[in-house]
């Protein structure tokens, strides 16, 4: 009878199939405080210490969690959840499963609409070896069409890489939600992004090695090179002064890599200069998984890199990231794709079934791409950033649906261009369906 | 024996073409006995007992059983497998029977792994319209994809040209068990097929000296449907002509024999022969083909207006398309793709990589499917191959996201039956029905779960996957762990 009562307020059940999916009841986005509780049952949700099945509740204020109890608890409260004095609105998430949004680590989104079209594409500076000078949060376009493709598939978040070049220039991090580039930002990290090249991999690491010692030097001796009082440097002014986070180990250096020898040298790099170094790719990175967990340095790997693709990834494997977490490395999943970012549950699916422990594949996509990016998201506990997915169903198999997204405590409609169009063309004149 | 018709066939042909050609028979036609002798494959007498089966063809029994012999599906049925003398029964308990998955869009062989400039075999772009050349000829064999594809439970492929040219040359379909030539490897039976491009790659491959519009495409492409008319006049002129004098000598022939047999002298003169054939040309040849129906069009195009020109070019020229390729537009058009009977080969979610790929839904698949259409999951990749069934499933849930009423057999048939059809090779494999090849796919778990793998894959009942000594497809990936 209690339940009945609290079913009379503002309750919504997640997305249905159908023309309407992409509705959000009014009350909702009004609602200052959201609750997410299995009202006729279980729900399976995804806590910091694993995936929990039961009665566990969620309740969102704002923009940050700020209760995570047993769902008894908060039921026995009945029409009390509240937050000043109002009550929630409630998210019945019975038989779904509640997880921390995803988070893509490898991206071009809102720097790419039309990757043929070269008038569409600012992920590169267009000049140059070194372009570690170039902001992605001074390009990013928050009104992407591919933004609301990934985000209604449960991707919140994403650290957005430039793309051109040997130092392609600085990554960002944001929340996939936000009408500005500030709005949108959610950390205030800003990696340097270094791409291995398939060729002439010597002169690579050499410049690398050049850039941080000249970033060194340029450090102890800036007005002296504002004097024009310096040998001569193959980096401009403005790629030295972005060098000097990452040279003092404030900021990360993302290096893409695939090869096992090219990781060799880079953990040499990192170990010489003492920089914080994230992995990129990492095809034959399980080759050098306990050196790589010895440097703390982190993979960022597409497990279905399996060919193999290129000469650098002969040794590519599909266990590549359960060999590195048994390596003790932390590991991240991702589909190092802009417009199909949203493949990103499958991609650590197939994780699993190339042996990775589930627990460690879902952490992989939420949790560890969140701490890389410094920011205040992908776990489930009370402070957090409300970044938060519903499924109707076990998140990493393909048939699973999303049903419910929220960023910033906001929920977010399932809504897309794409979507758009599949509406306009849903009820368009056609012969009655066979069977 | 399955090969021994072929033998026949081919020793018919050689005899034959010791004197001058009477028709546009190919010097390598399809389904002449490979130079390359067969494998004598182990090919047994096996039942499959216990697993759930998704025959494809309307029923999943759970569980049910296979009988297999011979490369042949021989008995398929609900419940405990009969006691079968001499079969080596299989407890397949709790795994998920498929038949073998159809990729009807792979690139494997003619830009195999690892990408490299010596293997970029796939597009002979070096003028709009070659139509007469073979994706065959370019298949390398030593792919290490095809040896992932089987791993994904793929059992037969079509390998296209790429989509460079408006007419790329002629695709060929695939079974995948291992052999030193591309030949050897073609689906026995299989019909040609042949690859056109429309849109985009086409008239930026071509910008300088064109096509460098969408016009310029279907300009080239209806002159070259023109030529070939022309060509096929010209020989089927010259065939009615050398039938009409194989007659004439025939009738003088008998004639003369009676004469002997009367003790008269033989007529003169013997009649004149046809004289000579005209010259083969290998382009017009395949265009030939496809007006004579026997090459199959398989149309890369992306935006339904496209589709619809195209469509327009086989009504002015009286052939039939049989699958439009990536298609992403196709739920615009589904009405007039099913009335045409033509399949509909796309990804599940693959967009926004070019402006023609810009309105692609996730729900193409399906809304294909719910209008009466028949809709295919290709992969056009080396990754995708590797996992159809999880792309199926996808293509699957958008349309349940929209309220279509789907079954998981329906996206199945997307990756088996359906693609069958498109490669013509539906009477043969695509689905558990007696009588047709033993292309099967045991899986760890249901079929469209990202956690199952093929455990077993029979391919034309050799068991190619999981079998006690595994059959090794590619020569490349040997030797790779001796150093260090």
């Amino acid at each position: 009878m209690r339940r009945l009562l609290f079913l009379g307020l503002f309750t919504v059940a997640p997305a249905l199939a159908g023309p309407d999916r992409h509705l959000l009841p009014p009350e909702l986005n009004d609602a200052d405080c959201v609750a997410f509780l299995p009202l006729k049952g279980e729900a399976r949700v995804v806590l910091p210490e694993g995936e929990r099945s039961g009665e566990v509740g969620v309740v969102v204020a704002g923009e940050r969690i700020i209760e995570v109890e047993p769902s008894d608890e908060l039921l026995r409260r009945g029409d009390r959840v509240q937050h000043r004095g109002t009550p929630c609105a409630v998210v019945d998430i019975t038989d779904q499963t509640l997880m921390p949004g995803l988070v893509e680590l490898n991206t071009q989104l809102g720097l790419v609409e039309i990757s043929a079209e070269s008038s569409t594409d600012q992920s590169g500076a267009g000049r140059g070896r070194i372009r570690a000078f170039l902001r992605v949060d001074e390009v990013y376009d928050p009104s992407s069409i591919a933004i609301p493709v990934q985000r209604v598939e449960g991707i919140t978040s994403a650290m957005v890489q430039p793309k051109k070049g040997l130092v392609s220039g600085r990554a960002a991090f944001f929340d996939l939600a936000g009408q500005t580039q500030a709005e949108a930002r959610a950390s205030a990290i800003e990696p340097v992004v270094v791409r291995m090249p398939s060729s002439n991999r010597g002169a690579a690491i050499a410049d690398l090695h050049e850039l941080l010692l000249d970033t060194a030097l340029y450090v102890r001796n800036t007005n002296a090179f504002d004097q024009n009082r310096f040998r001569p440097t193959r980096a401009d002014r403005l790629d030295l002064e972005a060098m000097i986070p990452v040279l003092r180990g404030q900021q990360p250096l993302l290096v893409h890599a695939d090869r096992a020898a090219d990781v060799e040298a880079l953990l040499r790099l990192q170990g010489e200069f003492g920089l914080r170094m994230v992995l990129v790719g990492g095809a034959e990175a399980w080759r050098h998984g306990p050196a790589l967990a010895k440097a703390g340095v982190p993979v960022v790997v597409d497990p279905l890199v399996y060919g193999p693709g290129t000469f650098d990834q002969m040794h590519a494997r599909p266990d590549n990231a359960a060999l590195l977490a048994e390596a003790g490395v932390t590991v991240v999943l991702s589909s190092g794709s802009t417009h199909n970012a949203r493949t990103l549950r499958q991609v650590a699916g197939n994780a699993v079934r190339g042996g990775l422990d589930r627990e460690v594949a879902l952490r992989a996509i939420s949790t560890y791409p969140a701490e890389i990016a410094g920011s205040d998201r992908g776990r489930i506990a009370p402070g957090q950033v409300a970044n938060l997915v519903v499924f109707d169903g076990d998140p990493l198999e393909p048939l699973t649906s999303t049903t419910f997204v929220m960023i910033r405590g906001r929920p977010i409609p399932l809504d897309s261009r794409p979507w758009r169009l599949t509406l306009r063309y849903l009820s368009m004149p056609l012969p009655a369906p066979q069977d | 024996m399955r090969f021994k018709s072929v033998v026949l066939l081919g020793l018919l042909l050689s005899v034959s073409s010791a004197g001058p050609p009477t028709s546009r028979v190919q010097a390598e036609a399809p389904g002449l006995e490979p130079l390359e002798p067969a494998v004598a494959w182990e090919r047994g007498h096996v039942v499959l007992d216990g697993a759930t089966v998704w025959t494809v063809a309307g029923e999943v029994l759970s569980p049910g059983w296979v009988e297999i012999d011979e490369g042949r599906i021989l008995r398929v049925g609900a419940g405990q497998a009969p006691s079968v003398q001499g079969a080596q029964v299989l407890d397949v308990q709790g795994k998920h029977l498929t038949p073998g998955l159809i990729d009807t869009h792979s690139h494997l062989g003619v830009y195999p792994s690892p990408r490299v400039q010596a293997h970029a075999d796939g597009n002979e772009a070096t003028k709009p319209v070659t139509a007469g050349v073979w994706a065959e000829h370019s298949v390398w064999p030593q792919d290490p994809g095809f040896r992932r594809a089987v791993e994904g439970g793929v059992t037969a492929l079509q390998i296209l040209p790429g989509s460079a040219n408006l007419v790329g040359g002629r695709g060929v379909v695939l079974q995948l068990l291992p052999a030193r030539g591309a030949r050897a490897m073609r689906f026995p039976g299989a019909p040609e097929t042949v690859k056109l491009a429309c849109g985009e790659n086409p008239k930026r491959v071509y910008q300088s000296r064109g096509p460098s519009t969408r016009m310029g495409n279907l300009y080239g492409q209806r002159k070259a449907f023109i030529e070939a008319e022309a060509y096929r006049k010209k020989w089927k002129k010259y065939e009615d002509k050398a039938k009409k004098s194989r007659e004439e000598r025939e009738a003088w022939k008998r004639d003369n024999a009676r004469r002997l047999e009367r003790g008269r002298d033989p007529k003169d003169p013997k009649p004149s022969g046809p004289g000579d054939p005209p010259t083969r040309d290998l382009d017009k040849d395949t265009l030939a083909g496809v007006l004579d129906g026997t090459i199959l069009p398989q149309i890369h195009c992306y935006r339904a207006d496209d589709m619809i020109s195209m469509l327009q070019v086989a009504q002015e020229f009286d052939f039939r398309v049989r699958s439009f390729h990536h298609a992403v537009e196709a739920y615009k058009i589904r009405d007039i793709l099913a009335e045409h009977e033509v399949s509909v080969s796309t990804w599940a979610d693959w967009w926004g990589f070019k402006l023609e790929a810009h309105d692609a839904i996730m729900a193409n698949a399906a809304l294909v499917h719910a209008a009466g259409g028949r809709a295919v999951i290709h992969s056009d990749s080396e990754i995708g191959i590797q996992r159809l069934n999880q792309e199926a499933a996808k293509a699957l849930r958008a349309g349940r996201e929209l309220g279509l009423d789907l079954s998981e057999s329906d996206a199945l048939s997307w990756i088996t039956t359906n693609a069958a059809w498109t490669l013509g090779i539906d009477d043969q494999t695509g689905a558990i029905v007696e009588g047709l090849r033993a292309d099967l796919v045991v899986w760890s778990g249901p079929p469209l779960s990202v956690y199952s793998e093929p455990e077993r894959v029979y391919i034309d009942g050799v068991p190619t996957l999981g079998a006690e000594v595994e059959i090794e497809h590619s020569d490349f990936m040997i030797g790779l762990e001796v150093v260090p």
